[in-house]
């Protein structure tokens, strides 16, 4: 169903852990992505977050995420790797299914793919214990890998089942040169673990991905890639889900009625977008 | 990937089975010619034998925190398996991405290193010393059973790990990439060709029910009337296995015969 495909990034909620819980599963979302900025907040400590999340009827389908992973000295990939073990222990207590993963954005030295392929394996291997896929997220702004043809090449040499892709609209769009079509197609559907949809109002920065101004993706706020990039997921066979993605900087100081307006919105034109292959 | 690596297992070396109720554990491995030869001099842990093959039997406390009975339960806990540097083998386990185990030694026992597997089992890795020195020599204390019948089991064939579907795929790549285990007719088979581990999907689908489920042993023919007890009246044609029945209550994994 259309529905158990398209799920909630709750950090675009502005609001403490309970009540963006409670709101996403009153406005029909079974299913969730979190993020650090939710579990780690100024009110209650991660193991209350934890509980919260733990008790809560939500599925949590992915966690964003660890940053500035891969491409690293290897003193510093040791770090990441602790890292990486709390990470996915924490996701195993809250039954979270994908970790996202992104690779640094500044390197130290010129980045060896084949050490590279090497840590995300390692990587992967840690979340097959904790029953946990890792999802790798290339970054146009990222000195290694910022483009999806180097990470597909990445994690097919990894070759480790644990492994698969996640795709950002955004990112999409300002990593490739070629048409969406021909990327798209050449994207194996079966290695996508994600697609996180967002609408951004300063569409010329690259480096503006990363800042809040990510929005909810409506029609209203038209981001145009979206339909095509559904269309062509879905005409090459992709099952997995959707993620409207946003940060809630934008709905600050927004009624909690106009935030659910948007996020009904949004959820109505993904949903619409999919709706063919319901 | 080179099969001469620290991380090459050649070999297995025990299995352990973490238990509630050692006295039905224990005399099931009687009945079935396992005879206890050692005693851990500081924990409620008995090393059982039958010809070359290994049984520790671990009833310390923080041991059943492992079963999913912690009252009567008894589950395969643990399987060790022998490689040319055990210290090594673990460094580079860890580097690849293994979670470390530590079998929680007392001052002066035998710190073995391992690494987590499937629902929270164990394998660890065991030095592959000569003849001349024992692993069980520090931390047993000998003792003589007081029969020695013949042994009706000649080797661990395999151990059957139950896996969520979805998983499945995963752990064939943890054991192949990790270990150097090759796949062969749904079998992941050891380096060294000594023993196998089977991967079989759980049918609920239900994570929590992961873990090591069967340990399968070979046998002569005219060894299965010490079995009979345990024997049902058919051989599955498909395997070429049989499942012991009329195991005891509480046994929380399968026992099947091969011969």
């Amino acid at each position: 169903m259309a529905e158990d495909r398209i799920i909630l990034n709750v950090g675009v909620l502005p609001y403490r852990l309970e009540k963006k819980l409670a709101l996403a599963e009153q406005l029909g979302f079974g299913v969730i992505e979190i993020g650090n900025t939710d579990l780690t907040t100024p009110d209650q400590n991660l193991q209350t977050n934890a509980s919260i999340l733990q008790n809560s009827a939500l599925k949590v389908a992915a966690f964003h995420e660890l940053k500035d992973f891969l491409g690293h000295p290897s003193h510093l990939m040791d770090y990441k790797m602790n890292l990486a073990k709390s990470n996915l222990r924490l996701m195993e207590n809250v039954g979270a299914d994908l970790l996202i993963v992104s690779p640094a954005t500044e390197n130290y030295s010129k980045p060896d793919l084949q050490r590279m392929v090497e840590e995300l394996r390692a990587l992967a291997m840690l979340g097959t214990v904790r029953g946990v896929r890792i999802g790798f997220k290339p970054l146009p702004w990222s000195e290694s890998i910022n483009n999806y043809q180097d990470a597909i090449t990445l994690i097919t040499q990894a070759n480790n089942a644990n492994l698969c892709l996640v795709i950002d609209n955004i990112a999409l769009r300002h990593c490739s040169d070629e048409g969406l079509a021909t990327l798209i197609r050449a994207i194996p559907m079966e290695m996508v673990g994600l697609v996180q949809l967002s609408a951004i109002h300063n569409q010329d920065s690259v480096q503006h991905t990363t800042i809040p101004t990510r929005m909810l993706p409506t029609k209203a706020d038209h981001e145009p890639v979206i339909p095509e990039l559904i269309r062509l997921m879905e005409q090459q066979g992709y099952q997995g889900r959707y993620s409207l993605y946003a940060q809630s900087i934008p709905y600050r100081g927004c009624s909690e009625e106009i935030v659910s307006a948007e996020i009904s919105n949004s959820l109505a034109y993904v949903k619409a977008l999919l709706t063919p292959n319901v | 990937m080179t099969q001469n690596s620290a991380t090459t297992p050649k070999g297995l070396e025990f299995v352990e089975i973490a238990t509630a109720d050692p006295a039905t554990l224990e005399q099931l491995l009687q009945q079935l010619n396992f005879r206890m030869v050692g005693v851990h001099r500081s924990k409620s842990v008995k090393l059982y034998r039958q010809g070359t093959l290994n049984v520790i039997v671990n009833a310390e406390a923080d041991c059943k925190l492992f079963l999913k009975n912690q009252v009567s339960g008894s589950q395969i806990k643990a399987l060790a398996v022998r490689v040319d540097n055990a210290k090594l083998a673990y460094e580079e386990l860890l580097h690849k991405g293994a979670w470390g185990c530590s079998s929680s030694p007392g001052a002066m026992e035998l710190n073995i290193p391992g690494i987590e597997i499937t629902g929270g089992a164990v394998l660890y890795l065991i030095n592959n010393y000569n003849e001349r020195f024992s692993i069980y020599d520090i931390d047993f204390t000998p003792v003589t059973p007081q029969d020695q019948p013949s042994p009706v089991f000649n080797k661990i064939e395999s151990l059957s790990l139950s896996i969520a579907p979805q998983h499945y795929k995963q752990w064939q790549d943890l054991f192949t990439q990790l270990l150097h285990f090759s796949v062969q007719n749904e079998k992941l088979i050891s380096p060294d060709k000594s023993f196998s581990l089977i991967l079989k999907s759980i049918e609920d689908n239900n994570i929590t029910d992961e873990g090591i489920s069967a340990i399968r042993l070979s046998t002569q023919k005219d060894q299965l009337d010490t079995l009979e007890p345990f024997l049902p009246d058919y051989t599955d044609n498909k395997t070429g296995f049989r499942t012991l029945k009329n195991l005891p209550e509480g046994i929380d994994f399968s026992i099947e015969v091969e011969v």
